[in-house]
């Protein structure tokens, strides 16, 4: 599955920017994101929200507007990962979610210093993303494993099993679309007159909630991402 | 699947360090809502508590944004202050939950003005449908068994203001026979302060060890047991098996919203310190009143395929309750008004059944016979008697 869509990515990556006339910017980009879910945690006890690190990649093509900034379109996909675990008494129980995307960042990049080879800006947009998988894996009490002293109170003496399973969205539940804001900085280095390497950090807020409105007084779940990215481009020369 | 208490440190890559943007929500402590000043705050608490900690919203059928919107309202007009609208307020929590299908879902008032009431919608309904209250076999059955049998009673565990009774004995010297009211077994059986049923116990663990050898097959009787420790499931079926037993499946709440769960975990029993693999056949009794701990029991057993479940449907009580930080579910309190108890999580059979607010059905359906009883006769009992041999 994923081969496909790397294949897929390739074919328009090259395909459509060898048919652009254009002086454009093609690359590709590894990231790695840092994820954590706003939620306010309500009603439950010893449980703390973690952060989790995710990997992804993205193609992007960079189209010139003016002479300092660009529009740079990506296409690619994101771990957005997540742990909520318990404290205290509860430490160890936990549960790791992996949640891949399928993204569409759309970023205007703005240049502001140049210093020979290499430049620095910032860059701001938008995103759209849909959420392709989904795997929880952690370590759980087990209401039917118990230990030891049968006197003692049972949050001492349950059993713990671990599971790791894919996730089975649930279409009353999950809303599997994920829209959002970027905003960051960036630093491009060229190598010549082809390639160039641009290094940036962002961060993404998703302002739409990983959960449908299905009750009243539902709990938000955002996705709020770290993301610092590494990648290589190549300039297309213009055609006359 | 791990099985055992650890505590497990995710081992942590760092490329960037940003921590001061990776501060989390975290709770240290449990939840405690503030006492209500008016019946709105109560509504709004029991509501909120409802659609937090109920584990069955998946399954059950009861609409409970339309009773928000069809009971808020009259609850606004309430007064706290007013005794007999405080009274009135029994009625309405009745019925808002009338249909919840948690067996376990009971909730005991605290206010001083319904201080004496309680409301228990799987009971009421059971109620409704049988015609006769939950009946304690073992008065019934001493005369079925041979006259070593030995018959327990502990004072400290106590149903409905009965003591829990254990008896176990044999029929015709070669049908070994279990019975016990209450699932406390385990606690009882450790204790340090009473002898309690530990005689019965070890009675029965005593001829355990010789089932294949010397027996034709054993009876266990959970008929009228309402359940108890869940201990007590690798306390005594821990000793009918030499291998783990997967019976079932088991789904946690994951958060606070109606639809947040965690996967199925797989419901296993262990088997205990002295392992036994039972070739002979088993009979389990169980009837309407068979309940929690007791059905799941039976469910767990009937998996085995020398078990035949005689008699009637259980309860339907499956969810197992613990305290509620433990799963984050099930009970919780609004101060100074009411408790409510229900399931901490769900149970589902191996074959993907749900038997909560159903019951589980026997292999064989022997309906509780009255006027068999009135004649001093077990009809439950002798076709057990008569499957064994």
């Amino acid at each position: 599955m994923l081969f496909k869509r790397v294949a897929l990515f390739v074919f328009l990556y090259f395909g459509l920017g060898a048919s652009l006339s254009a002086q454009i910017k093609i690359g590709i980009e590894f990231l790695q994101g840092l994820n954590f879910i706003e939620s306010r945690l309500l009603n439950q006890s010893y449980t703390e929200l973690r952060s989790s690190y995710g990997w992804g990649f993205e193609g992007n093509f960079f189209l010139p507007i003016g002479k300092k900034s660009s529009v740079k379109i990506g296409l690619g996909l994101l771990e957005k990962n997540y742990e909520i675990a318990r404290n205290q008494q509860f430490e160890g129980v936990k549960k790791i979610f992996t949640n891949t995307y399928f993204q569409i960042p759309v970023e205007w990049n703005f240049e502001f210093v140049e210093t020979g080879n290499t430049s620095f800006g910032v860059l701001c947009g938008a995103y759209a993303g849909f959420w392709t998988n989904s795997r929880i894996s952690g370590v759980l009490p087990n209401a039917f494993l118990l230990f030891g002293d049968t006197t003692a109170r049972l949050s001492q003496t349950l059993g713990l099993s671990a599971f790791d399973e894919d996730y089975i969205f649930d279409e009353n539940r999950d809303n599997r679309l994920e829209l959002g804001l970027i905003t960051g900085l960036y630093s491009s280095t060229k190598l010549n007159s082809f390639f160039s390497v641009r290094i940036a950090v962002s961060y993404q807020l998703a302002i739409t909630d990983m959960q449908k409105q299905y009750q009243y007084d539902l709990e938000e779940k955002m996705n709020r991402t770290i993301l610092v990215s590494l990648g290589l481009n190549y300039s297309i020369p213009k055609t006359q | 699947m791990k099985d055992r208490i650890f505590s497990c440190n995710v081992a942590k890559w760092y490329l960037v360090s940003c921590l001061f943007l990776c501060a989390c929500a975290k709770s240290n402590d449990t939840i405690v809502s503030p006492a209500p000043k008016s019946f709105s705050e109560v509504f709004e608490q029991f509501w909120s508590g409802m659609s937090q900690n109920y584990v069955y919203w998946d399954i059950d059928t009861t609409n409970w944004d339309f009773v928000k919107k069809k009971y808020k309202i009259i609850f606004d007009s309430l007064k706290l202050e007013k005794p007999d609208e405080v009274r009135k307020s029994v009625t309405l929590f009745r019925d808002m939950t009338k249909d919840l299908i948690d067996s376990h879902f009971f909730i005991k008032f605290t206010n001083n003005s319904i201080r004496d009431s309680s409301l228990f919608p799987a009971l009421d309904r059971k109620k409704r449908l049988l015609s006769r209250q939950a009946y304690s076999f073992y008065k019934l059955d001493t005369p079925y068994l041979d006259r070593d049998y030995k018959l327990d009673f502990d004072t400290y565990y106590r149903y409905n203001f009965q003591p829990m009774a254990v008896l176990s004995g044999t029929i015709g010297q070669n049908i070994l026979y279990f019975s016990t009211t209450q699932c406390n077994l385990s606690a009882s059986y450790y204790s340090q302060n009473t002898q309690g049923v530990k005689g019965a116990l070890n009675y029965f663990f005593g001829k355990l060890t010789r089932l294949n050898s010397d027996f034709k097959g054993l009876i266990l009787d959970f008929r009228g047991n309402p359940g108890g420790d869940i201990a007590d499931l690798n306390f005594l079926l821990g000793r009918l098996i030499d291998q783990p037993l997967h019976f079932g499946f088991v789904q946690y709440k994951n958060g606070s919203n109606r639809l947040d769960f965690t996967p199925w975990i797989k419901s296993e029993v262990k088997p205990g310190a002295q392992p036994l693999k039972v070739i002979k056949p088993i009979v389990i009794l169980i009837d309407n009143f068979s309940a929690s701990l007791a059905e799941t029991i039976a469910i767990a057993m009937s998996t085995l395929p020398n078990v035949t479940v005689l008699g009637e449907n259980t309860f339907g009580a499956t969810g197992p309750v613990f305290e509620r930080d433990v799963f984050n579910a099930g009970e919780f309190k609004i101060n100074g008004f009411l408790e409510v108890q229900a399931s901490s999580c769900k149970f589902k059979s191996l074959d993907g059944s749900f038997y909560e607010g159903i019951g589980f059905t026997p292999d064989r359906l022997v309906p509780f016979d009255q006027n068999a009883v009135n004649n001093r006769r077990d009809l439950q009992l002798e076709l057990a008697i008569q499957v064994l041999r």
